[in-house]
């Protein structure tokens, strides 16, 4: 059953249903279609609906991009905030929020992702071999170089503007702009497409650089186009919804446990399964201490790094 | 159908790992790559499965520069087993015998069947991380041999593999005539068994071509391998008879 991207897709669907039903204004549906009742009308269709939309695209994205680093990098610990990508993807948009430019920082963070995910790259593959471990340590001290330049970025900004900065950065829907969800679902839907279209090539990809060259592959030129995917979902994500940690680790962690290193079925089962449980975390973060907020990056990173830690302790390794 | 080199340099960082190579390797025979560690035999095959790039000189497949080749047309004449698997995600057997096929399992049923000697069957089932060196060694060639390919590219083949998988995997090969096979080797005996032609390199360089009777000389293998010995030709299995090493 898990190994049905169906019953995955089910799950999504279900949990958009109950973040489109619940949340700390009461809209009865009756309302929405009664002509007279324009508060609900706009409470659904501007708040709840951008907002549940924008969760699933955010957590589609980057269980997607999980996924497509952790096959190209053939890294299982591979993800965007592991590797620091989302780190940098923040400090371009944070730069951006800071300077007052607020619509340039999808461009911005875009391209602060693309820098990073190039630069790792050169560092882990020299002279045609490459290492994992050098993947990640660079990936740590990016993360904490780039956390530094935020945080400087913050500290140097207009008091009135830092409490809305931090909160940002901890990942949340709770801020959001009709732009932010139009690009996001836009990128994510252009991405999904490409992506799917690649299944195959992945495959091959995530066997190893020369398995992949022997069979007619060019790995450094699909890998190029496919950082360049990666970067642009998670320069949307994180700009649109700041930080969303472990979603993209999370998913295909789980994901590749029914479907193994088929990208055919993992893809679509990393895009529902993340839409699912960033629609449902989000879900939770609006409404337990409703109708203050928890931000929904803390959330996920306060299930997903114990969930990670028993699935290590179980002797179930990374795959 | 041949692969011809003419004056092939590879380079990799600042060291040239092969020099000046020109030979002319026809298909319907099996060639053998000897030589000492690090004297170029993977370099050497890196280039001719179109992995490395060819730094000067040229080297061509069916009188087609490799350059020119499209990687699907040079990846559809050549089956090749790399030295080393690279890390890779952890796959099924059948996921990674099924990547030549674009997943379809009815090849890999096919590949399962023609290649008893490699037991795919018992494997098939169980994922990367489970497998002995050994078995990893037999998914890898059941990868390359299950693609029929005109051409076969080995590297060490016999790596890791117990003896009689080894004996059979040579057996096979050397009953299977209708394309090419060009195989690095280190062990000696078998190569003088069951290839036609040796190649023998010494530091990059071309030390001798040809039948392996006439290429193994007690000078080839004082000058080449460091050995004082001699192979005995007597019956059908040639022998290395070692007395010592040279130290150097």
């Amino acid at each position: 059953m898990g190994a049905s991207p169906w019953f995955w897709l089910f799950i999504a669907l279900s949990l958009v249903a109950l973040g489109l039903a619940l949340g700390s204004g009461q809209i009865a549906w009756v309302d929405l279609f009664n002509s007279e009742s324009n508060l609900a009308k706009a409470l659904f269709w501007k708040v709840r609906f951008p907002r549940v939309l924008a969760a699933a695209a955010v957590g589609g994205g980057l269980a997607l991009v999980g996924a497509v680093l952790q096959s190209s990098l053939r890294n299982p610990l591979a993800d965007p905030f592991l590797l620091g990508i989302s780190s940098a993807a923040a400090t371009g948009a944070v730069v951006a929020l800071a300077a007052g430019w607020a619509g340039a920082r999808f461009g911005t963070s875009a391209i602060a992702a693309l820098l990073c995910l190039t630069l790792l790259d050169r560092l882990a593959f020299r002279g045609g071999s490459f290492s994992n471990s050098t993947l990640l340590i660079g990936g740590v001290a990016v993360t904490y170089l780039l956390s530094a330049v935020t945080g400087l970025v913050v500290a140097l900004s207009d008091p009135g503007k830092t409490r809305g900065l931090v909160f940002w950065l901890m990942g949340g829907f709770n801020s959001l702009d009709p732009l932010s969800v139009v690009l996001c679902s836009a990128g994510l839907l252009v991405s999904v497409l490409y992506l799917t279209a690649q299944s195959g090539q992945l495959d091959l990809l995530a066997a190893g650089d020369e398995t992949a060259h022997t069979l007619g592959l060019r790995p450094e030129k699909l890998r190029r186009t496919l950082f360049l995917v990666c970067s642009v979902v998670v320069g949307l994500s994180v700009a649109t919804a700041g930080g969303i940690g472990f979603v993209g680790i999370l998913v295909p962690h789980i994901a590749r446990r029914f479907c193994g290193v088929s990208h055919r079925l993992l893809l679509p089962i990393c895009l529902f399964g993340g839409a699912a449980l960033t629609v449902g975390a989000d879900l939770v973060a609006r409404t337990v201490i409703s109708p203050r907020e928890i931000p929904v990056g803390l959330l996920t990173a306060l299930l997903g790094a114990p969930f990670f830690l028993y699935q290590l302790r179980r002797g179930g390794g990374w795959d | 159908m041949s692969f011809c080199l003419q004056e092939l340099t590879v380079v990799r960082g600042d060291k040239e790992v092969v020099q000046d190579l020109s030979l002319t390797i026809p298909s319907g025979e099996v060639t053998g790559v000897v030589g000492p560690n690090g004297s170029g035999k993977s370099s050497l095959l890196r280039v001719l499965y179109g992995f490395f790039p060819v730094h000067k000189g040229q080297v061509s497949l069916d009188q087609t520069p490799l350059e020119s080749w499209s990687p699907g047309g040079l990846s559809g004449r050549l089956g090749v087993c790399p030295q080393e698997a690279e890390p890779t995600l952890d796959f099924r057997v059948d996921q990674v015998l099924a990547l030549p096929f674009a997943g379809d399992q009815k090849k890999v049923d096919e590949a399962v069947r023609d290649f008893p000697f490699l037991r795919l069957l018992e494997l098939r089932k169980k994922k990367l991380s489970q497998l002995s060196g050994g078995e990893r060694q037999r998914v890898r060639l059941g990868m390359s041999l299950g693609r029929r390919s005109p051409w076969l590219i080995l590297d060490e083949p016999a790596n890791h593999l117990d003896l009689a998988t080894a004996w059979s995997l040579m057996e096979y090969l050397a009953a299977s005539r209708s394309g090419g096979v060009i195989m690095a080797l280190h062990d000696l005996a078998t190569a003088a068994r069951y290839c036609d032609r040796l190649i023998v390199l010494k530091s990059g360089q071309l030390a001798a071509f040809g039948p392996p009777r006439e290429v193994l000389t007690e000078e080839l293998l004082a000058g080449v391998f460091s050995l004082r010995g001699r192979m005995e030709w007597t019956g059908e299995r040639p022998r290395l008879l070692i007395e010592g090493v040279i130290e150097s």
